[in-house]
């Protein structure tokens, strides 16, 4: 229960994060550190605290980006159960470029799934204005895979839990036994 | 058992969301913005002192170019007649908008910026006032000099949102400086830049010439600045013009906003 409320808690900063840190920064430092974290939160640790965690940061963006209509706290959830699927039952190990390909798949989805539910809510609420695409999407997918690297690199210093890339050297004899 | 509770804890999820989404679960969401606001706006308050700072060291940095550039400018001002004429009906209505407040009856209240999103399509900035501070919906914001800058499109109980001219929906009647004259609709490009449309073809409208509010706009007085022409396109046959228009205020170094109010409305 204990590291759920910390995930909450992670999920509730990052959110600020996204809300009170990014719009202020000069352009090329706006990172949003939801989705690395996401993919981060999903290589080590269980599926209900991603889930808390996605859930807690799309709740601070609903509470205070009123005009949206992508309705963050369901959206976030939603990657958050791709990107664990992904990282449990797709890929068969944990690496650097494991959490790099996730996260590019993971940032394309909540794109994708942001436009859905802006024409949805739009459609819904008779709005005129549902979505827009972001100016410099590139620089937002350069800043998840730098996020997803320094994080996976931290982990796996202080953790020692993975290596940064998989080591293939012995694999060859390990299926020649 | 361990599906089970996955599957309930997404089921909660979606109920909860759905109930916001029907506006039933409103009290606790102000309840929950009303918790985490002083937060944000702290947050917020740092981060724009941090991003200040960066913006002063790069002005540092470009600050010879700069002013190379600002002596060619000063050059071609000294020179150029109408530009001095502009300059000047700019000045008679900063010294009109100074005193606006006392004369046209309406009244301010003062907003942190809390969040910009202004680089995705959109032109919106999230305020730390709200209804609670008799802030309504088409209440004109206003930079601390006077400049016009967007109205209000939505209200909550503590926070409220501004849609900026450059927003892609913002629709603003327009009037020349001088004269007062209504000339046209002041339309948001979404990429930081608004133009002016619906500009009779008889109306002169000359580069540098600032263009006001026409105060026909419920809440939105007259008079109040919002930029200056950069280029009129088309022909005096067609039967409208077409102006872009240059902002007096850059939005990305907006963190205090007035929000005018008509007087009547001010809270006891």
């Amino acid at each position: 229960m204990k590291h759920f409320f910390f995930a909450i808690l992670v999920g509730c900063g990052v959110g600020l994060w996204e809300i009170a840190v990014t719009p202020f920064l000069p352009s090329v430092f706006q990172a949003y550190p939801i989705l690395p974290t996401l993919v981060l939160l999903s290589l080590v640790t269980r599926f209900v605290w991603v889930e808390g965690m996605a859930f807690a940061a799309g709740l601070m963006l609903d509470l205070f980006l009123l005009p949206h209509m992508d309705v963050a706290s369901l959206r976030y959830p939603l990657v958050g159960a791709l990107v664990f699927f992904l990282v449990h039952q797709v890929f068969t190990h944990r690496s650097l470029t494991v959490a790099l390909v996730t996260g590019l798949i993971a940032r394309t989805a909540e794109r994708l799934l942001a436009w859905l539910f802006g024409i949805l809510v739009a459609w819904l609420t008779g709005s005129a204005y549902g979505w827009a695409s972001q100016a410099v999407w590139w620089r937002t997918y350069a800043w998840d895979a730098l996020v997803i690297t320094l994080g996976f690199l931290g982990i796996t210093f202080f953790s020692r839990r993975f290596f940064p890339s998989l080591d293939r050297s012995s694999s060859a004899s390990w299926y020649a036994k | 058992m361990r599906r089970m509770h996955i599957v309930a804890g997404l089921l909660c999820a979606a109920f909860v969301v759905l109930l916001l989404l029907a506006g039933l679960m409103r009290s606790i969401a102000d309840g929950l913005r009303r918790v985490t606001l002083p937060l944000v706006d702290g947050t917020a308050s740092m981060s724009q002192g941090a991003g200040g700072f960066w913006a002063r060291w790069t002005d540092m940095w470009q600050a010879e170019s700069k002013l190379e550039a600002l002596q060619q400018q000063y050059v071609q001002l000294r020179v150029d007649e109408t530009h001095l004429q502009a300059l000047e009906t700019e000045n008679r209505s900063l010294q009109a908008q100074a005193h606006f407040l006392n004369q046209t009856g309406y009244d301010s209240v003062g907003a942190h910026v809390i969040h910009r999103d202004i680089h995705q399509g959109r032109a919106l900035l999230l305020l730390d006032r709200g209804a609670n501070d008799g802030v309504e919906v088409g209440d004109a914001a206003v930079t601390d000099n006077g400049v016009l800058i967007g109205e209000i499109t939505s209200v909550q109980e503590q926070i409220s949102t501004v849609q900026l001219l450059t927003d892609p929906l913002s629709r603003i009647s327009a009037a020349e400086g001088a004269s007062s004259t209504l000339v046209g609709v002041v339309e948001g490009q979404g990429d930081g830049t608004a133009s002016l449309d619906y500009i009779p073809a008889t109306a002169l409208l000359v580069p540098d010439q600032l263009i006001v509010s026409a105060g026909i706009e419920d809440k939105i007085p007259a008079h109040l600045a919002i930029g200056v022409i950069d280029m009129v396109q088309g022909t005096s046959s067609d039967p409208f013009l077409h102006a872009s228009l240059a902002p007096l205020v850059d939005a990305n170094r907006v963190f205090l906003v007035s929000i005018l109010r008509p007087s009547v409305l001010k809270p006891k």
